[in-house]
């Protein structure tokens, strides 16, 4: 058998995409700074996690040096993205301190780093310093959507 | 035992659909931002793979025809050019990922950087399709990744509420996560879209070919798909299980395959991290050899040139040159630097095309006696299958403005 | 089955678009010799009718024909006689062997330039 009309159906086709793309535009899209901010409580969380698991012995040393470095590429990343964003009036003071706690994430994510890629341990301290940055940037991260509704 | 040899094609090459390198974290993702409210979709996935794969084993093993010589025939050298174009893509982004994934899964068990050690996991791959039997490489990649049944271990041992996971699977979105109806739409035709993808059943009845399946050897098709697909699916489900009970609660999206592991070292600690690693390594080799395969298979059928691991190489050597070449091609994808995961994700564009142009041939043809004698399609196969074309058709026209609108996923 | 032009010669018919293009080719061991890409048709054929007749079928993967229509140059139309064709089935059986086929040189090329090279290119992998 032979396609027929084969321009009808790309046709079809075609409409159906438009169709489905115009519905779906009216759907909900998540708000820009808040999904960022969760990217960054995500890092921080998993840097938590890291860290946690490497104190207890729970998995390979490379494991927890590699999830610390994906957690800080990834914090690194939505920071950069949380500076360069629109945001709306309202959003403007969660966002400035998105930043600085973002910030704070950050260099506390790379000192980490460095402490377990050199064989030390990490002190309890830091390790609640990372929860509790986690804390703030999730609280952040529930203003900026309070803010846009 | 033997009966568990037997299903190894089966189980091979559900572990290159299923759980290979992108879906094992495409599986993750989904459990850490949806929890379970997405299996169903697996569950659809494995029951459309079961049906299309079982059906084109057959025509392959009763005719001797390969899939890409039927869609060819059936739907002529121009459209079938279309669709050779958008599984070769996938395909061989896909091969790229899986070579990408084996060095990742090295980095997170001894620390070896993953660009230093890409060319020679190629020249491995390679080498293996070049010399090791057929039946070797599906019963060692195929059982040896069979570890990842670790996942399903790690889950249990979790302990975690199971009414409450239970309530999970109700499809809906969970509510102020930050997840919206289009990001859970998206990850329904991705995780949709990677349980089908075409080069599963390019590999499984050309496999069927390389086996030499005949039309007494059919009861093997059914219980290689029988076996291999719904396994697939619950390692799938496992790992999303895992994300959901350790990342979700924890609001830790995945992004890399470190945080896969997590749970995994949560629940059984470094000896099950160690095992679920080997596991990955071996599911992630044994889909590089189905995808490498796969494009060799695909390319050769379509131009007619003889084509299997059964040969010797100079009987096929178009066919040998092909997989080299896409080995060659996916070792110049890697060195880009691009990460190799979310080349998978990019991918999933490309089976949009490929899908529809795959399986209604493959239905057409399981239902003409020239080509399958008294096997054709019972009544009930038949509205199953007309039933998935409509999914497939929906899921391909859905796919690109789902990925543009979502920004793959974000 | 649609009814075709009444024809006084018994025998099976044949539809070319369904049963032949693009159809496998097996040689005379059940081999692969690329796919059918084309007939070549003299006509007024040979017979003392003068009906047309299928001379040859061209093989390769159909595609530039199909893309860019007329005619391949005569150089490029890699063909096999009719009379060389056994039998028609799900594949078009050949009464020949591959090895005598001129035209699978491009595999050839392939295997003596390239694979027969490598270590291992003639190794039985059973």
């Amino acid at each position: 058998m032979r396609p027929t009309g084969s321009g009808r159906r790309a046709g079809v086709a075609l409409a159906v995409a438009t169709l489905f793309v115009a519905a779906a535009g009216c759907g909900v899209a998540d708000d820009p700074l808040a999904s960022t901010v969760d990217e960054l409580t995500s890092s921080a969380r998993s840097a938590s996690l890291a860290v946690q698991l490497h104190a207890e012995g729970r998995t390979t040393s490379a494991a927890v040096r590699t999830q610390l470095d994906d957690a800080t590429l990834d914090a690194s990343d939505a920071l950069r993205r949380t500076g360069s964003l629109d945001v709306q009036p309202g959003q403007v003071e969660p966002r400035h301190q998105a930043l600085r706690v973002g910030a704070d994430t950050l260099d506390l994510l790379h000192h980490v780093s460095d402490l377990v890629r050199a064989g030390r341990d990490v002190p309890r301290r830091t390790a609640a310093r990372l929860d509790d940055v986690a804390n703030r940037l999730a609280l952040l991260s529930a203003d900026a959507r309070g803010a846009t509704s | 035992m033997n009966r568990l040899f037997a299903a190894t094609l089966g189980i091979l090459t559900a572990i290159g659909g299923f759980v290979d390198i992108g879906d094992l974290v495409t599986n993750a993702v989904v459990g850490s931002r949806f929890g379970l409210s997405l299996a169903w979709v697996v569950v659809v996935g494995v029951v459309g793979i079961v049906l299309f794969a079982h059906m084109s084993g057959k025509v392959t093993a009763i005719s001797g025809r390969g899939t890409f010589e039927i869609i060819r025939e059936r739907l002529g050298p121009r459209a079938a050019l279309v669709n050779l174009g958008g599984s070769m893509a996938l395909t061989l982004l896909t091969l790229a990922a899986e070579i990408g994934g084996i060095a990742l899964a090295l980095q997170l068990l001894a620390g070896v950087a993953p660009l230093t050690i890409v060319l020679p996991l190629a020249f491995a791959v390679w080498w293996i399709v070049w010399r090791v039997r057929f039946s070797w490489m599906e019963n060692a990649a195929g059982l040896l990744g069979l570890l990842l049944v670790g996942f399903v271990v790690a889950l249990v041992a979790l302990d975690p509420d199971w009414t409450a996971l239970g309530r999970q699977l109700v499809p809906s979105v969970p509510a102020g996560g930050g997840e919206s109806g289009l990001t859970y739409a998206y990850y329904a035709v991705a995780l949709f879209g990677a349980a089908m993808t075409p080069y599963e059943v390019f590999f499984f009845s050309s496999g069927a070919a390389e086996e030499g399946w005949t039309s007494r050897d059919l009861w093997m098709s059914r219980l290689n798909v029988l076996v291999g697909f719904p396994l697939g699916g619950v390692l799938s489900l496992a790992i999303a299980g895992c994300a959901a009970v350790v990342l979700l609660p924890a609001g830790i999206a995945v992004t890399s395959l470190s945080q896969v592991l997590a749970p995994v070292a949560v629940a059984l600690g470094v000896v099950g991290v160690v095992v679920v690693l080997v596991g990955v390594v071996a599911a992630t080799t044994g889909a590089a050899l189905e995808t490498a395969l796969a494009c060799g298979y695909s390319i050769a059928q379509y131009a007619g040139w003889p084509w299997g691991k059964r040969l010797r190489p100079v009987q096929a050597p178009q066919f040998h040159v092909v997989v080299a070449g896409a080995v060659a091609l996916a070792c110049v994808v890697l060195a880009t630097g691009v990460d190799p995961i979310m080349v998978t994700e990019f991918s999933v564009v490309f089976s949009a095309v490929a899908l529809p142009l795959t399986y209604f041939p493959v239905l057409v043809v399981a239902n003409d006696p020239d080509y399958v004698g008294e096997h054709v399609n019972g009544r009930v196969v038949n509205a199953v299958a007309l039933v998935y074309l409509v999914i497939i058709g929906v899921a391909a026209v859905a796919a690109v403005p789902l990925m543009v609108l979502t920004r793959m996923g974000a | 089955m649609t009814e075709g032009p009444r024809h006084p010669a018994r025998g099976r018919l044949v539809d070319v678009n369904l049963h032949l293009l693009d159809r496998q080719v097996l040689d005379r061991d059940g081999l692969p010799v690329l796919a059918v890409d084309d007939l070549e048709i003299t006509w007024p054929g040979p017979g003392p009718t003068g009906r047309p007749q299928v001379d040859r079928l061209l093989l390769g993967s159909g595609l530039l024909t199909r893309f860019f229509g007329a005619r391949a140059p005569s150089w490029r139309r890699r063909g096999v006689p009719w009379h060389d064709v056994a039998s028609i089935d799900t594949a078009v059986h050949l009464a020949v062997g591959r090895e005598e086929l001129d035209l699978l040189w491009v595999e050839r090329w392939w295997r003596d330039v390239v694979v027969a090279r490598i270590p291992g290119g003639r190794h039985d992998p059973r």
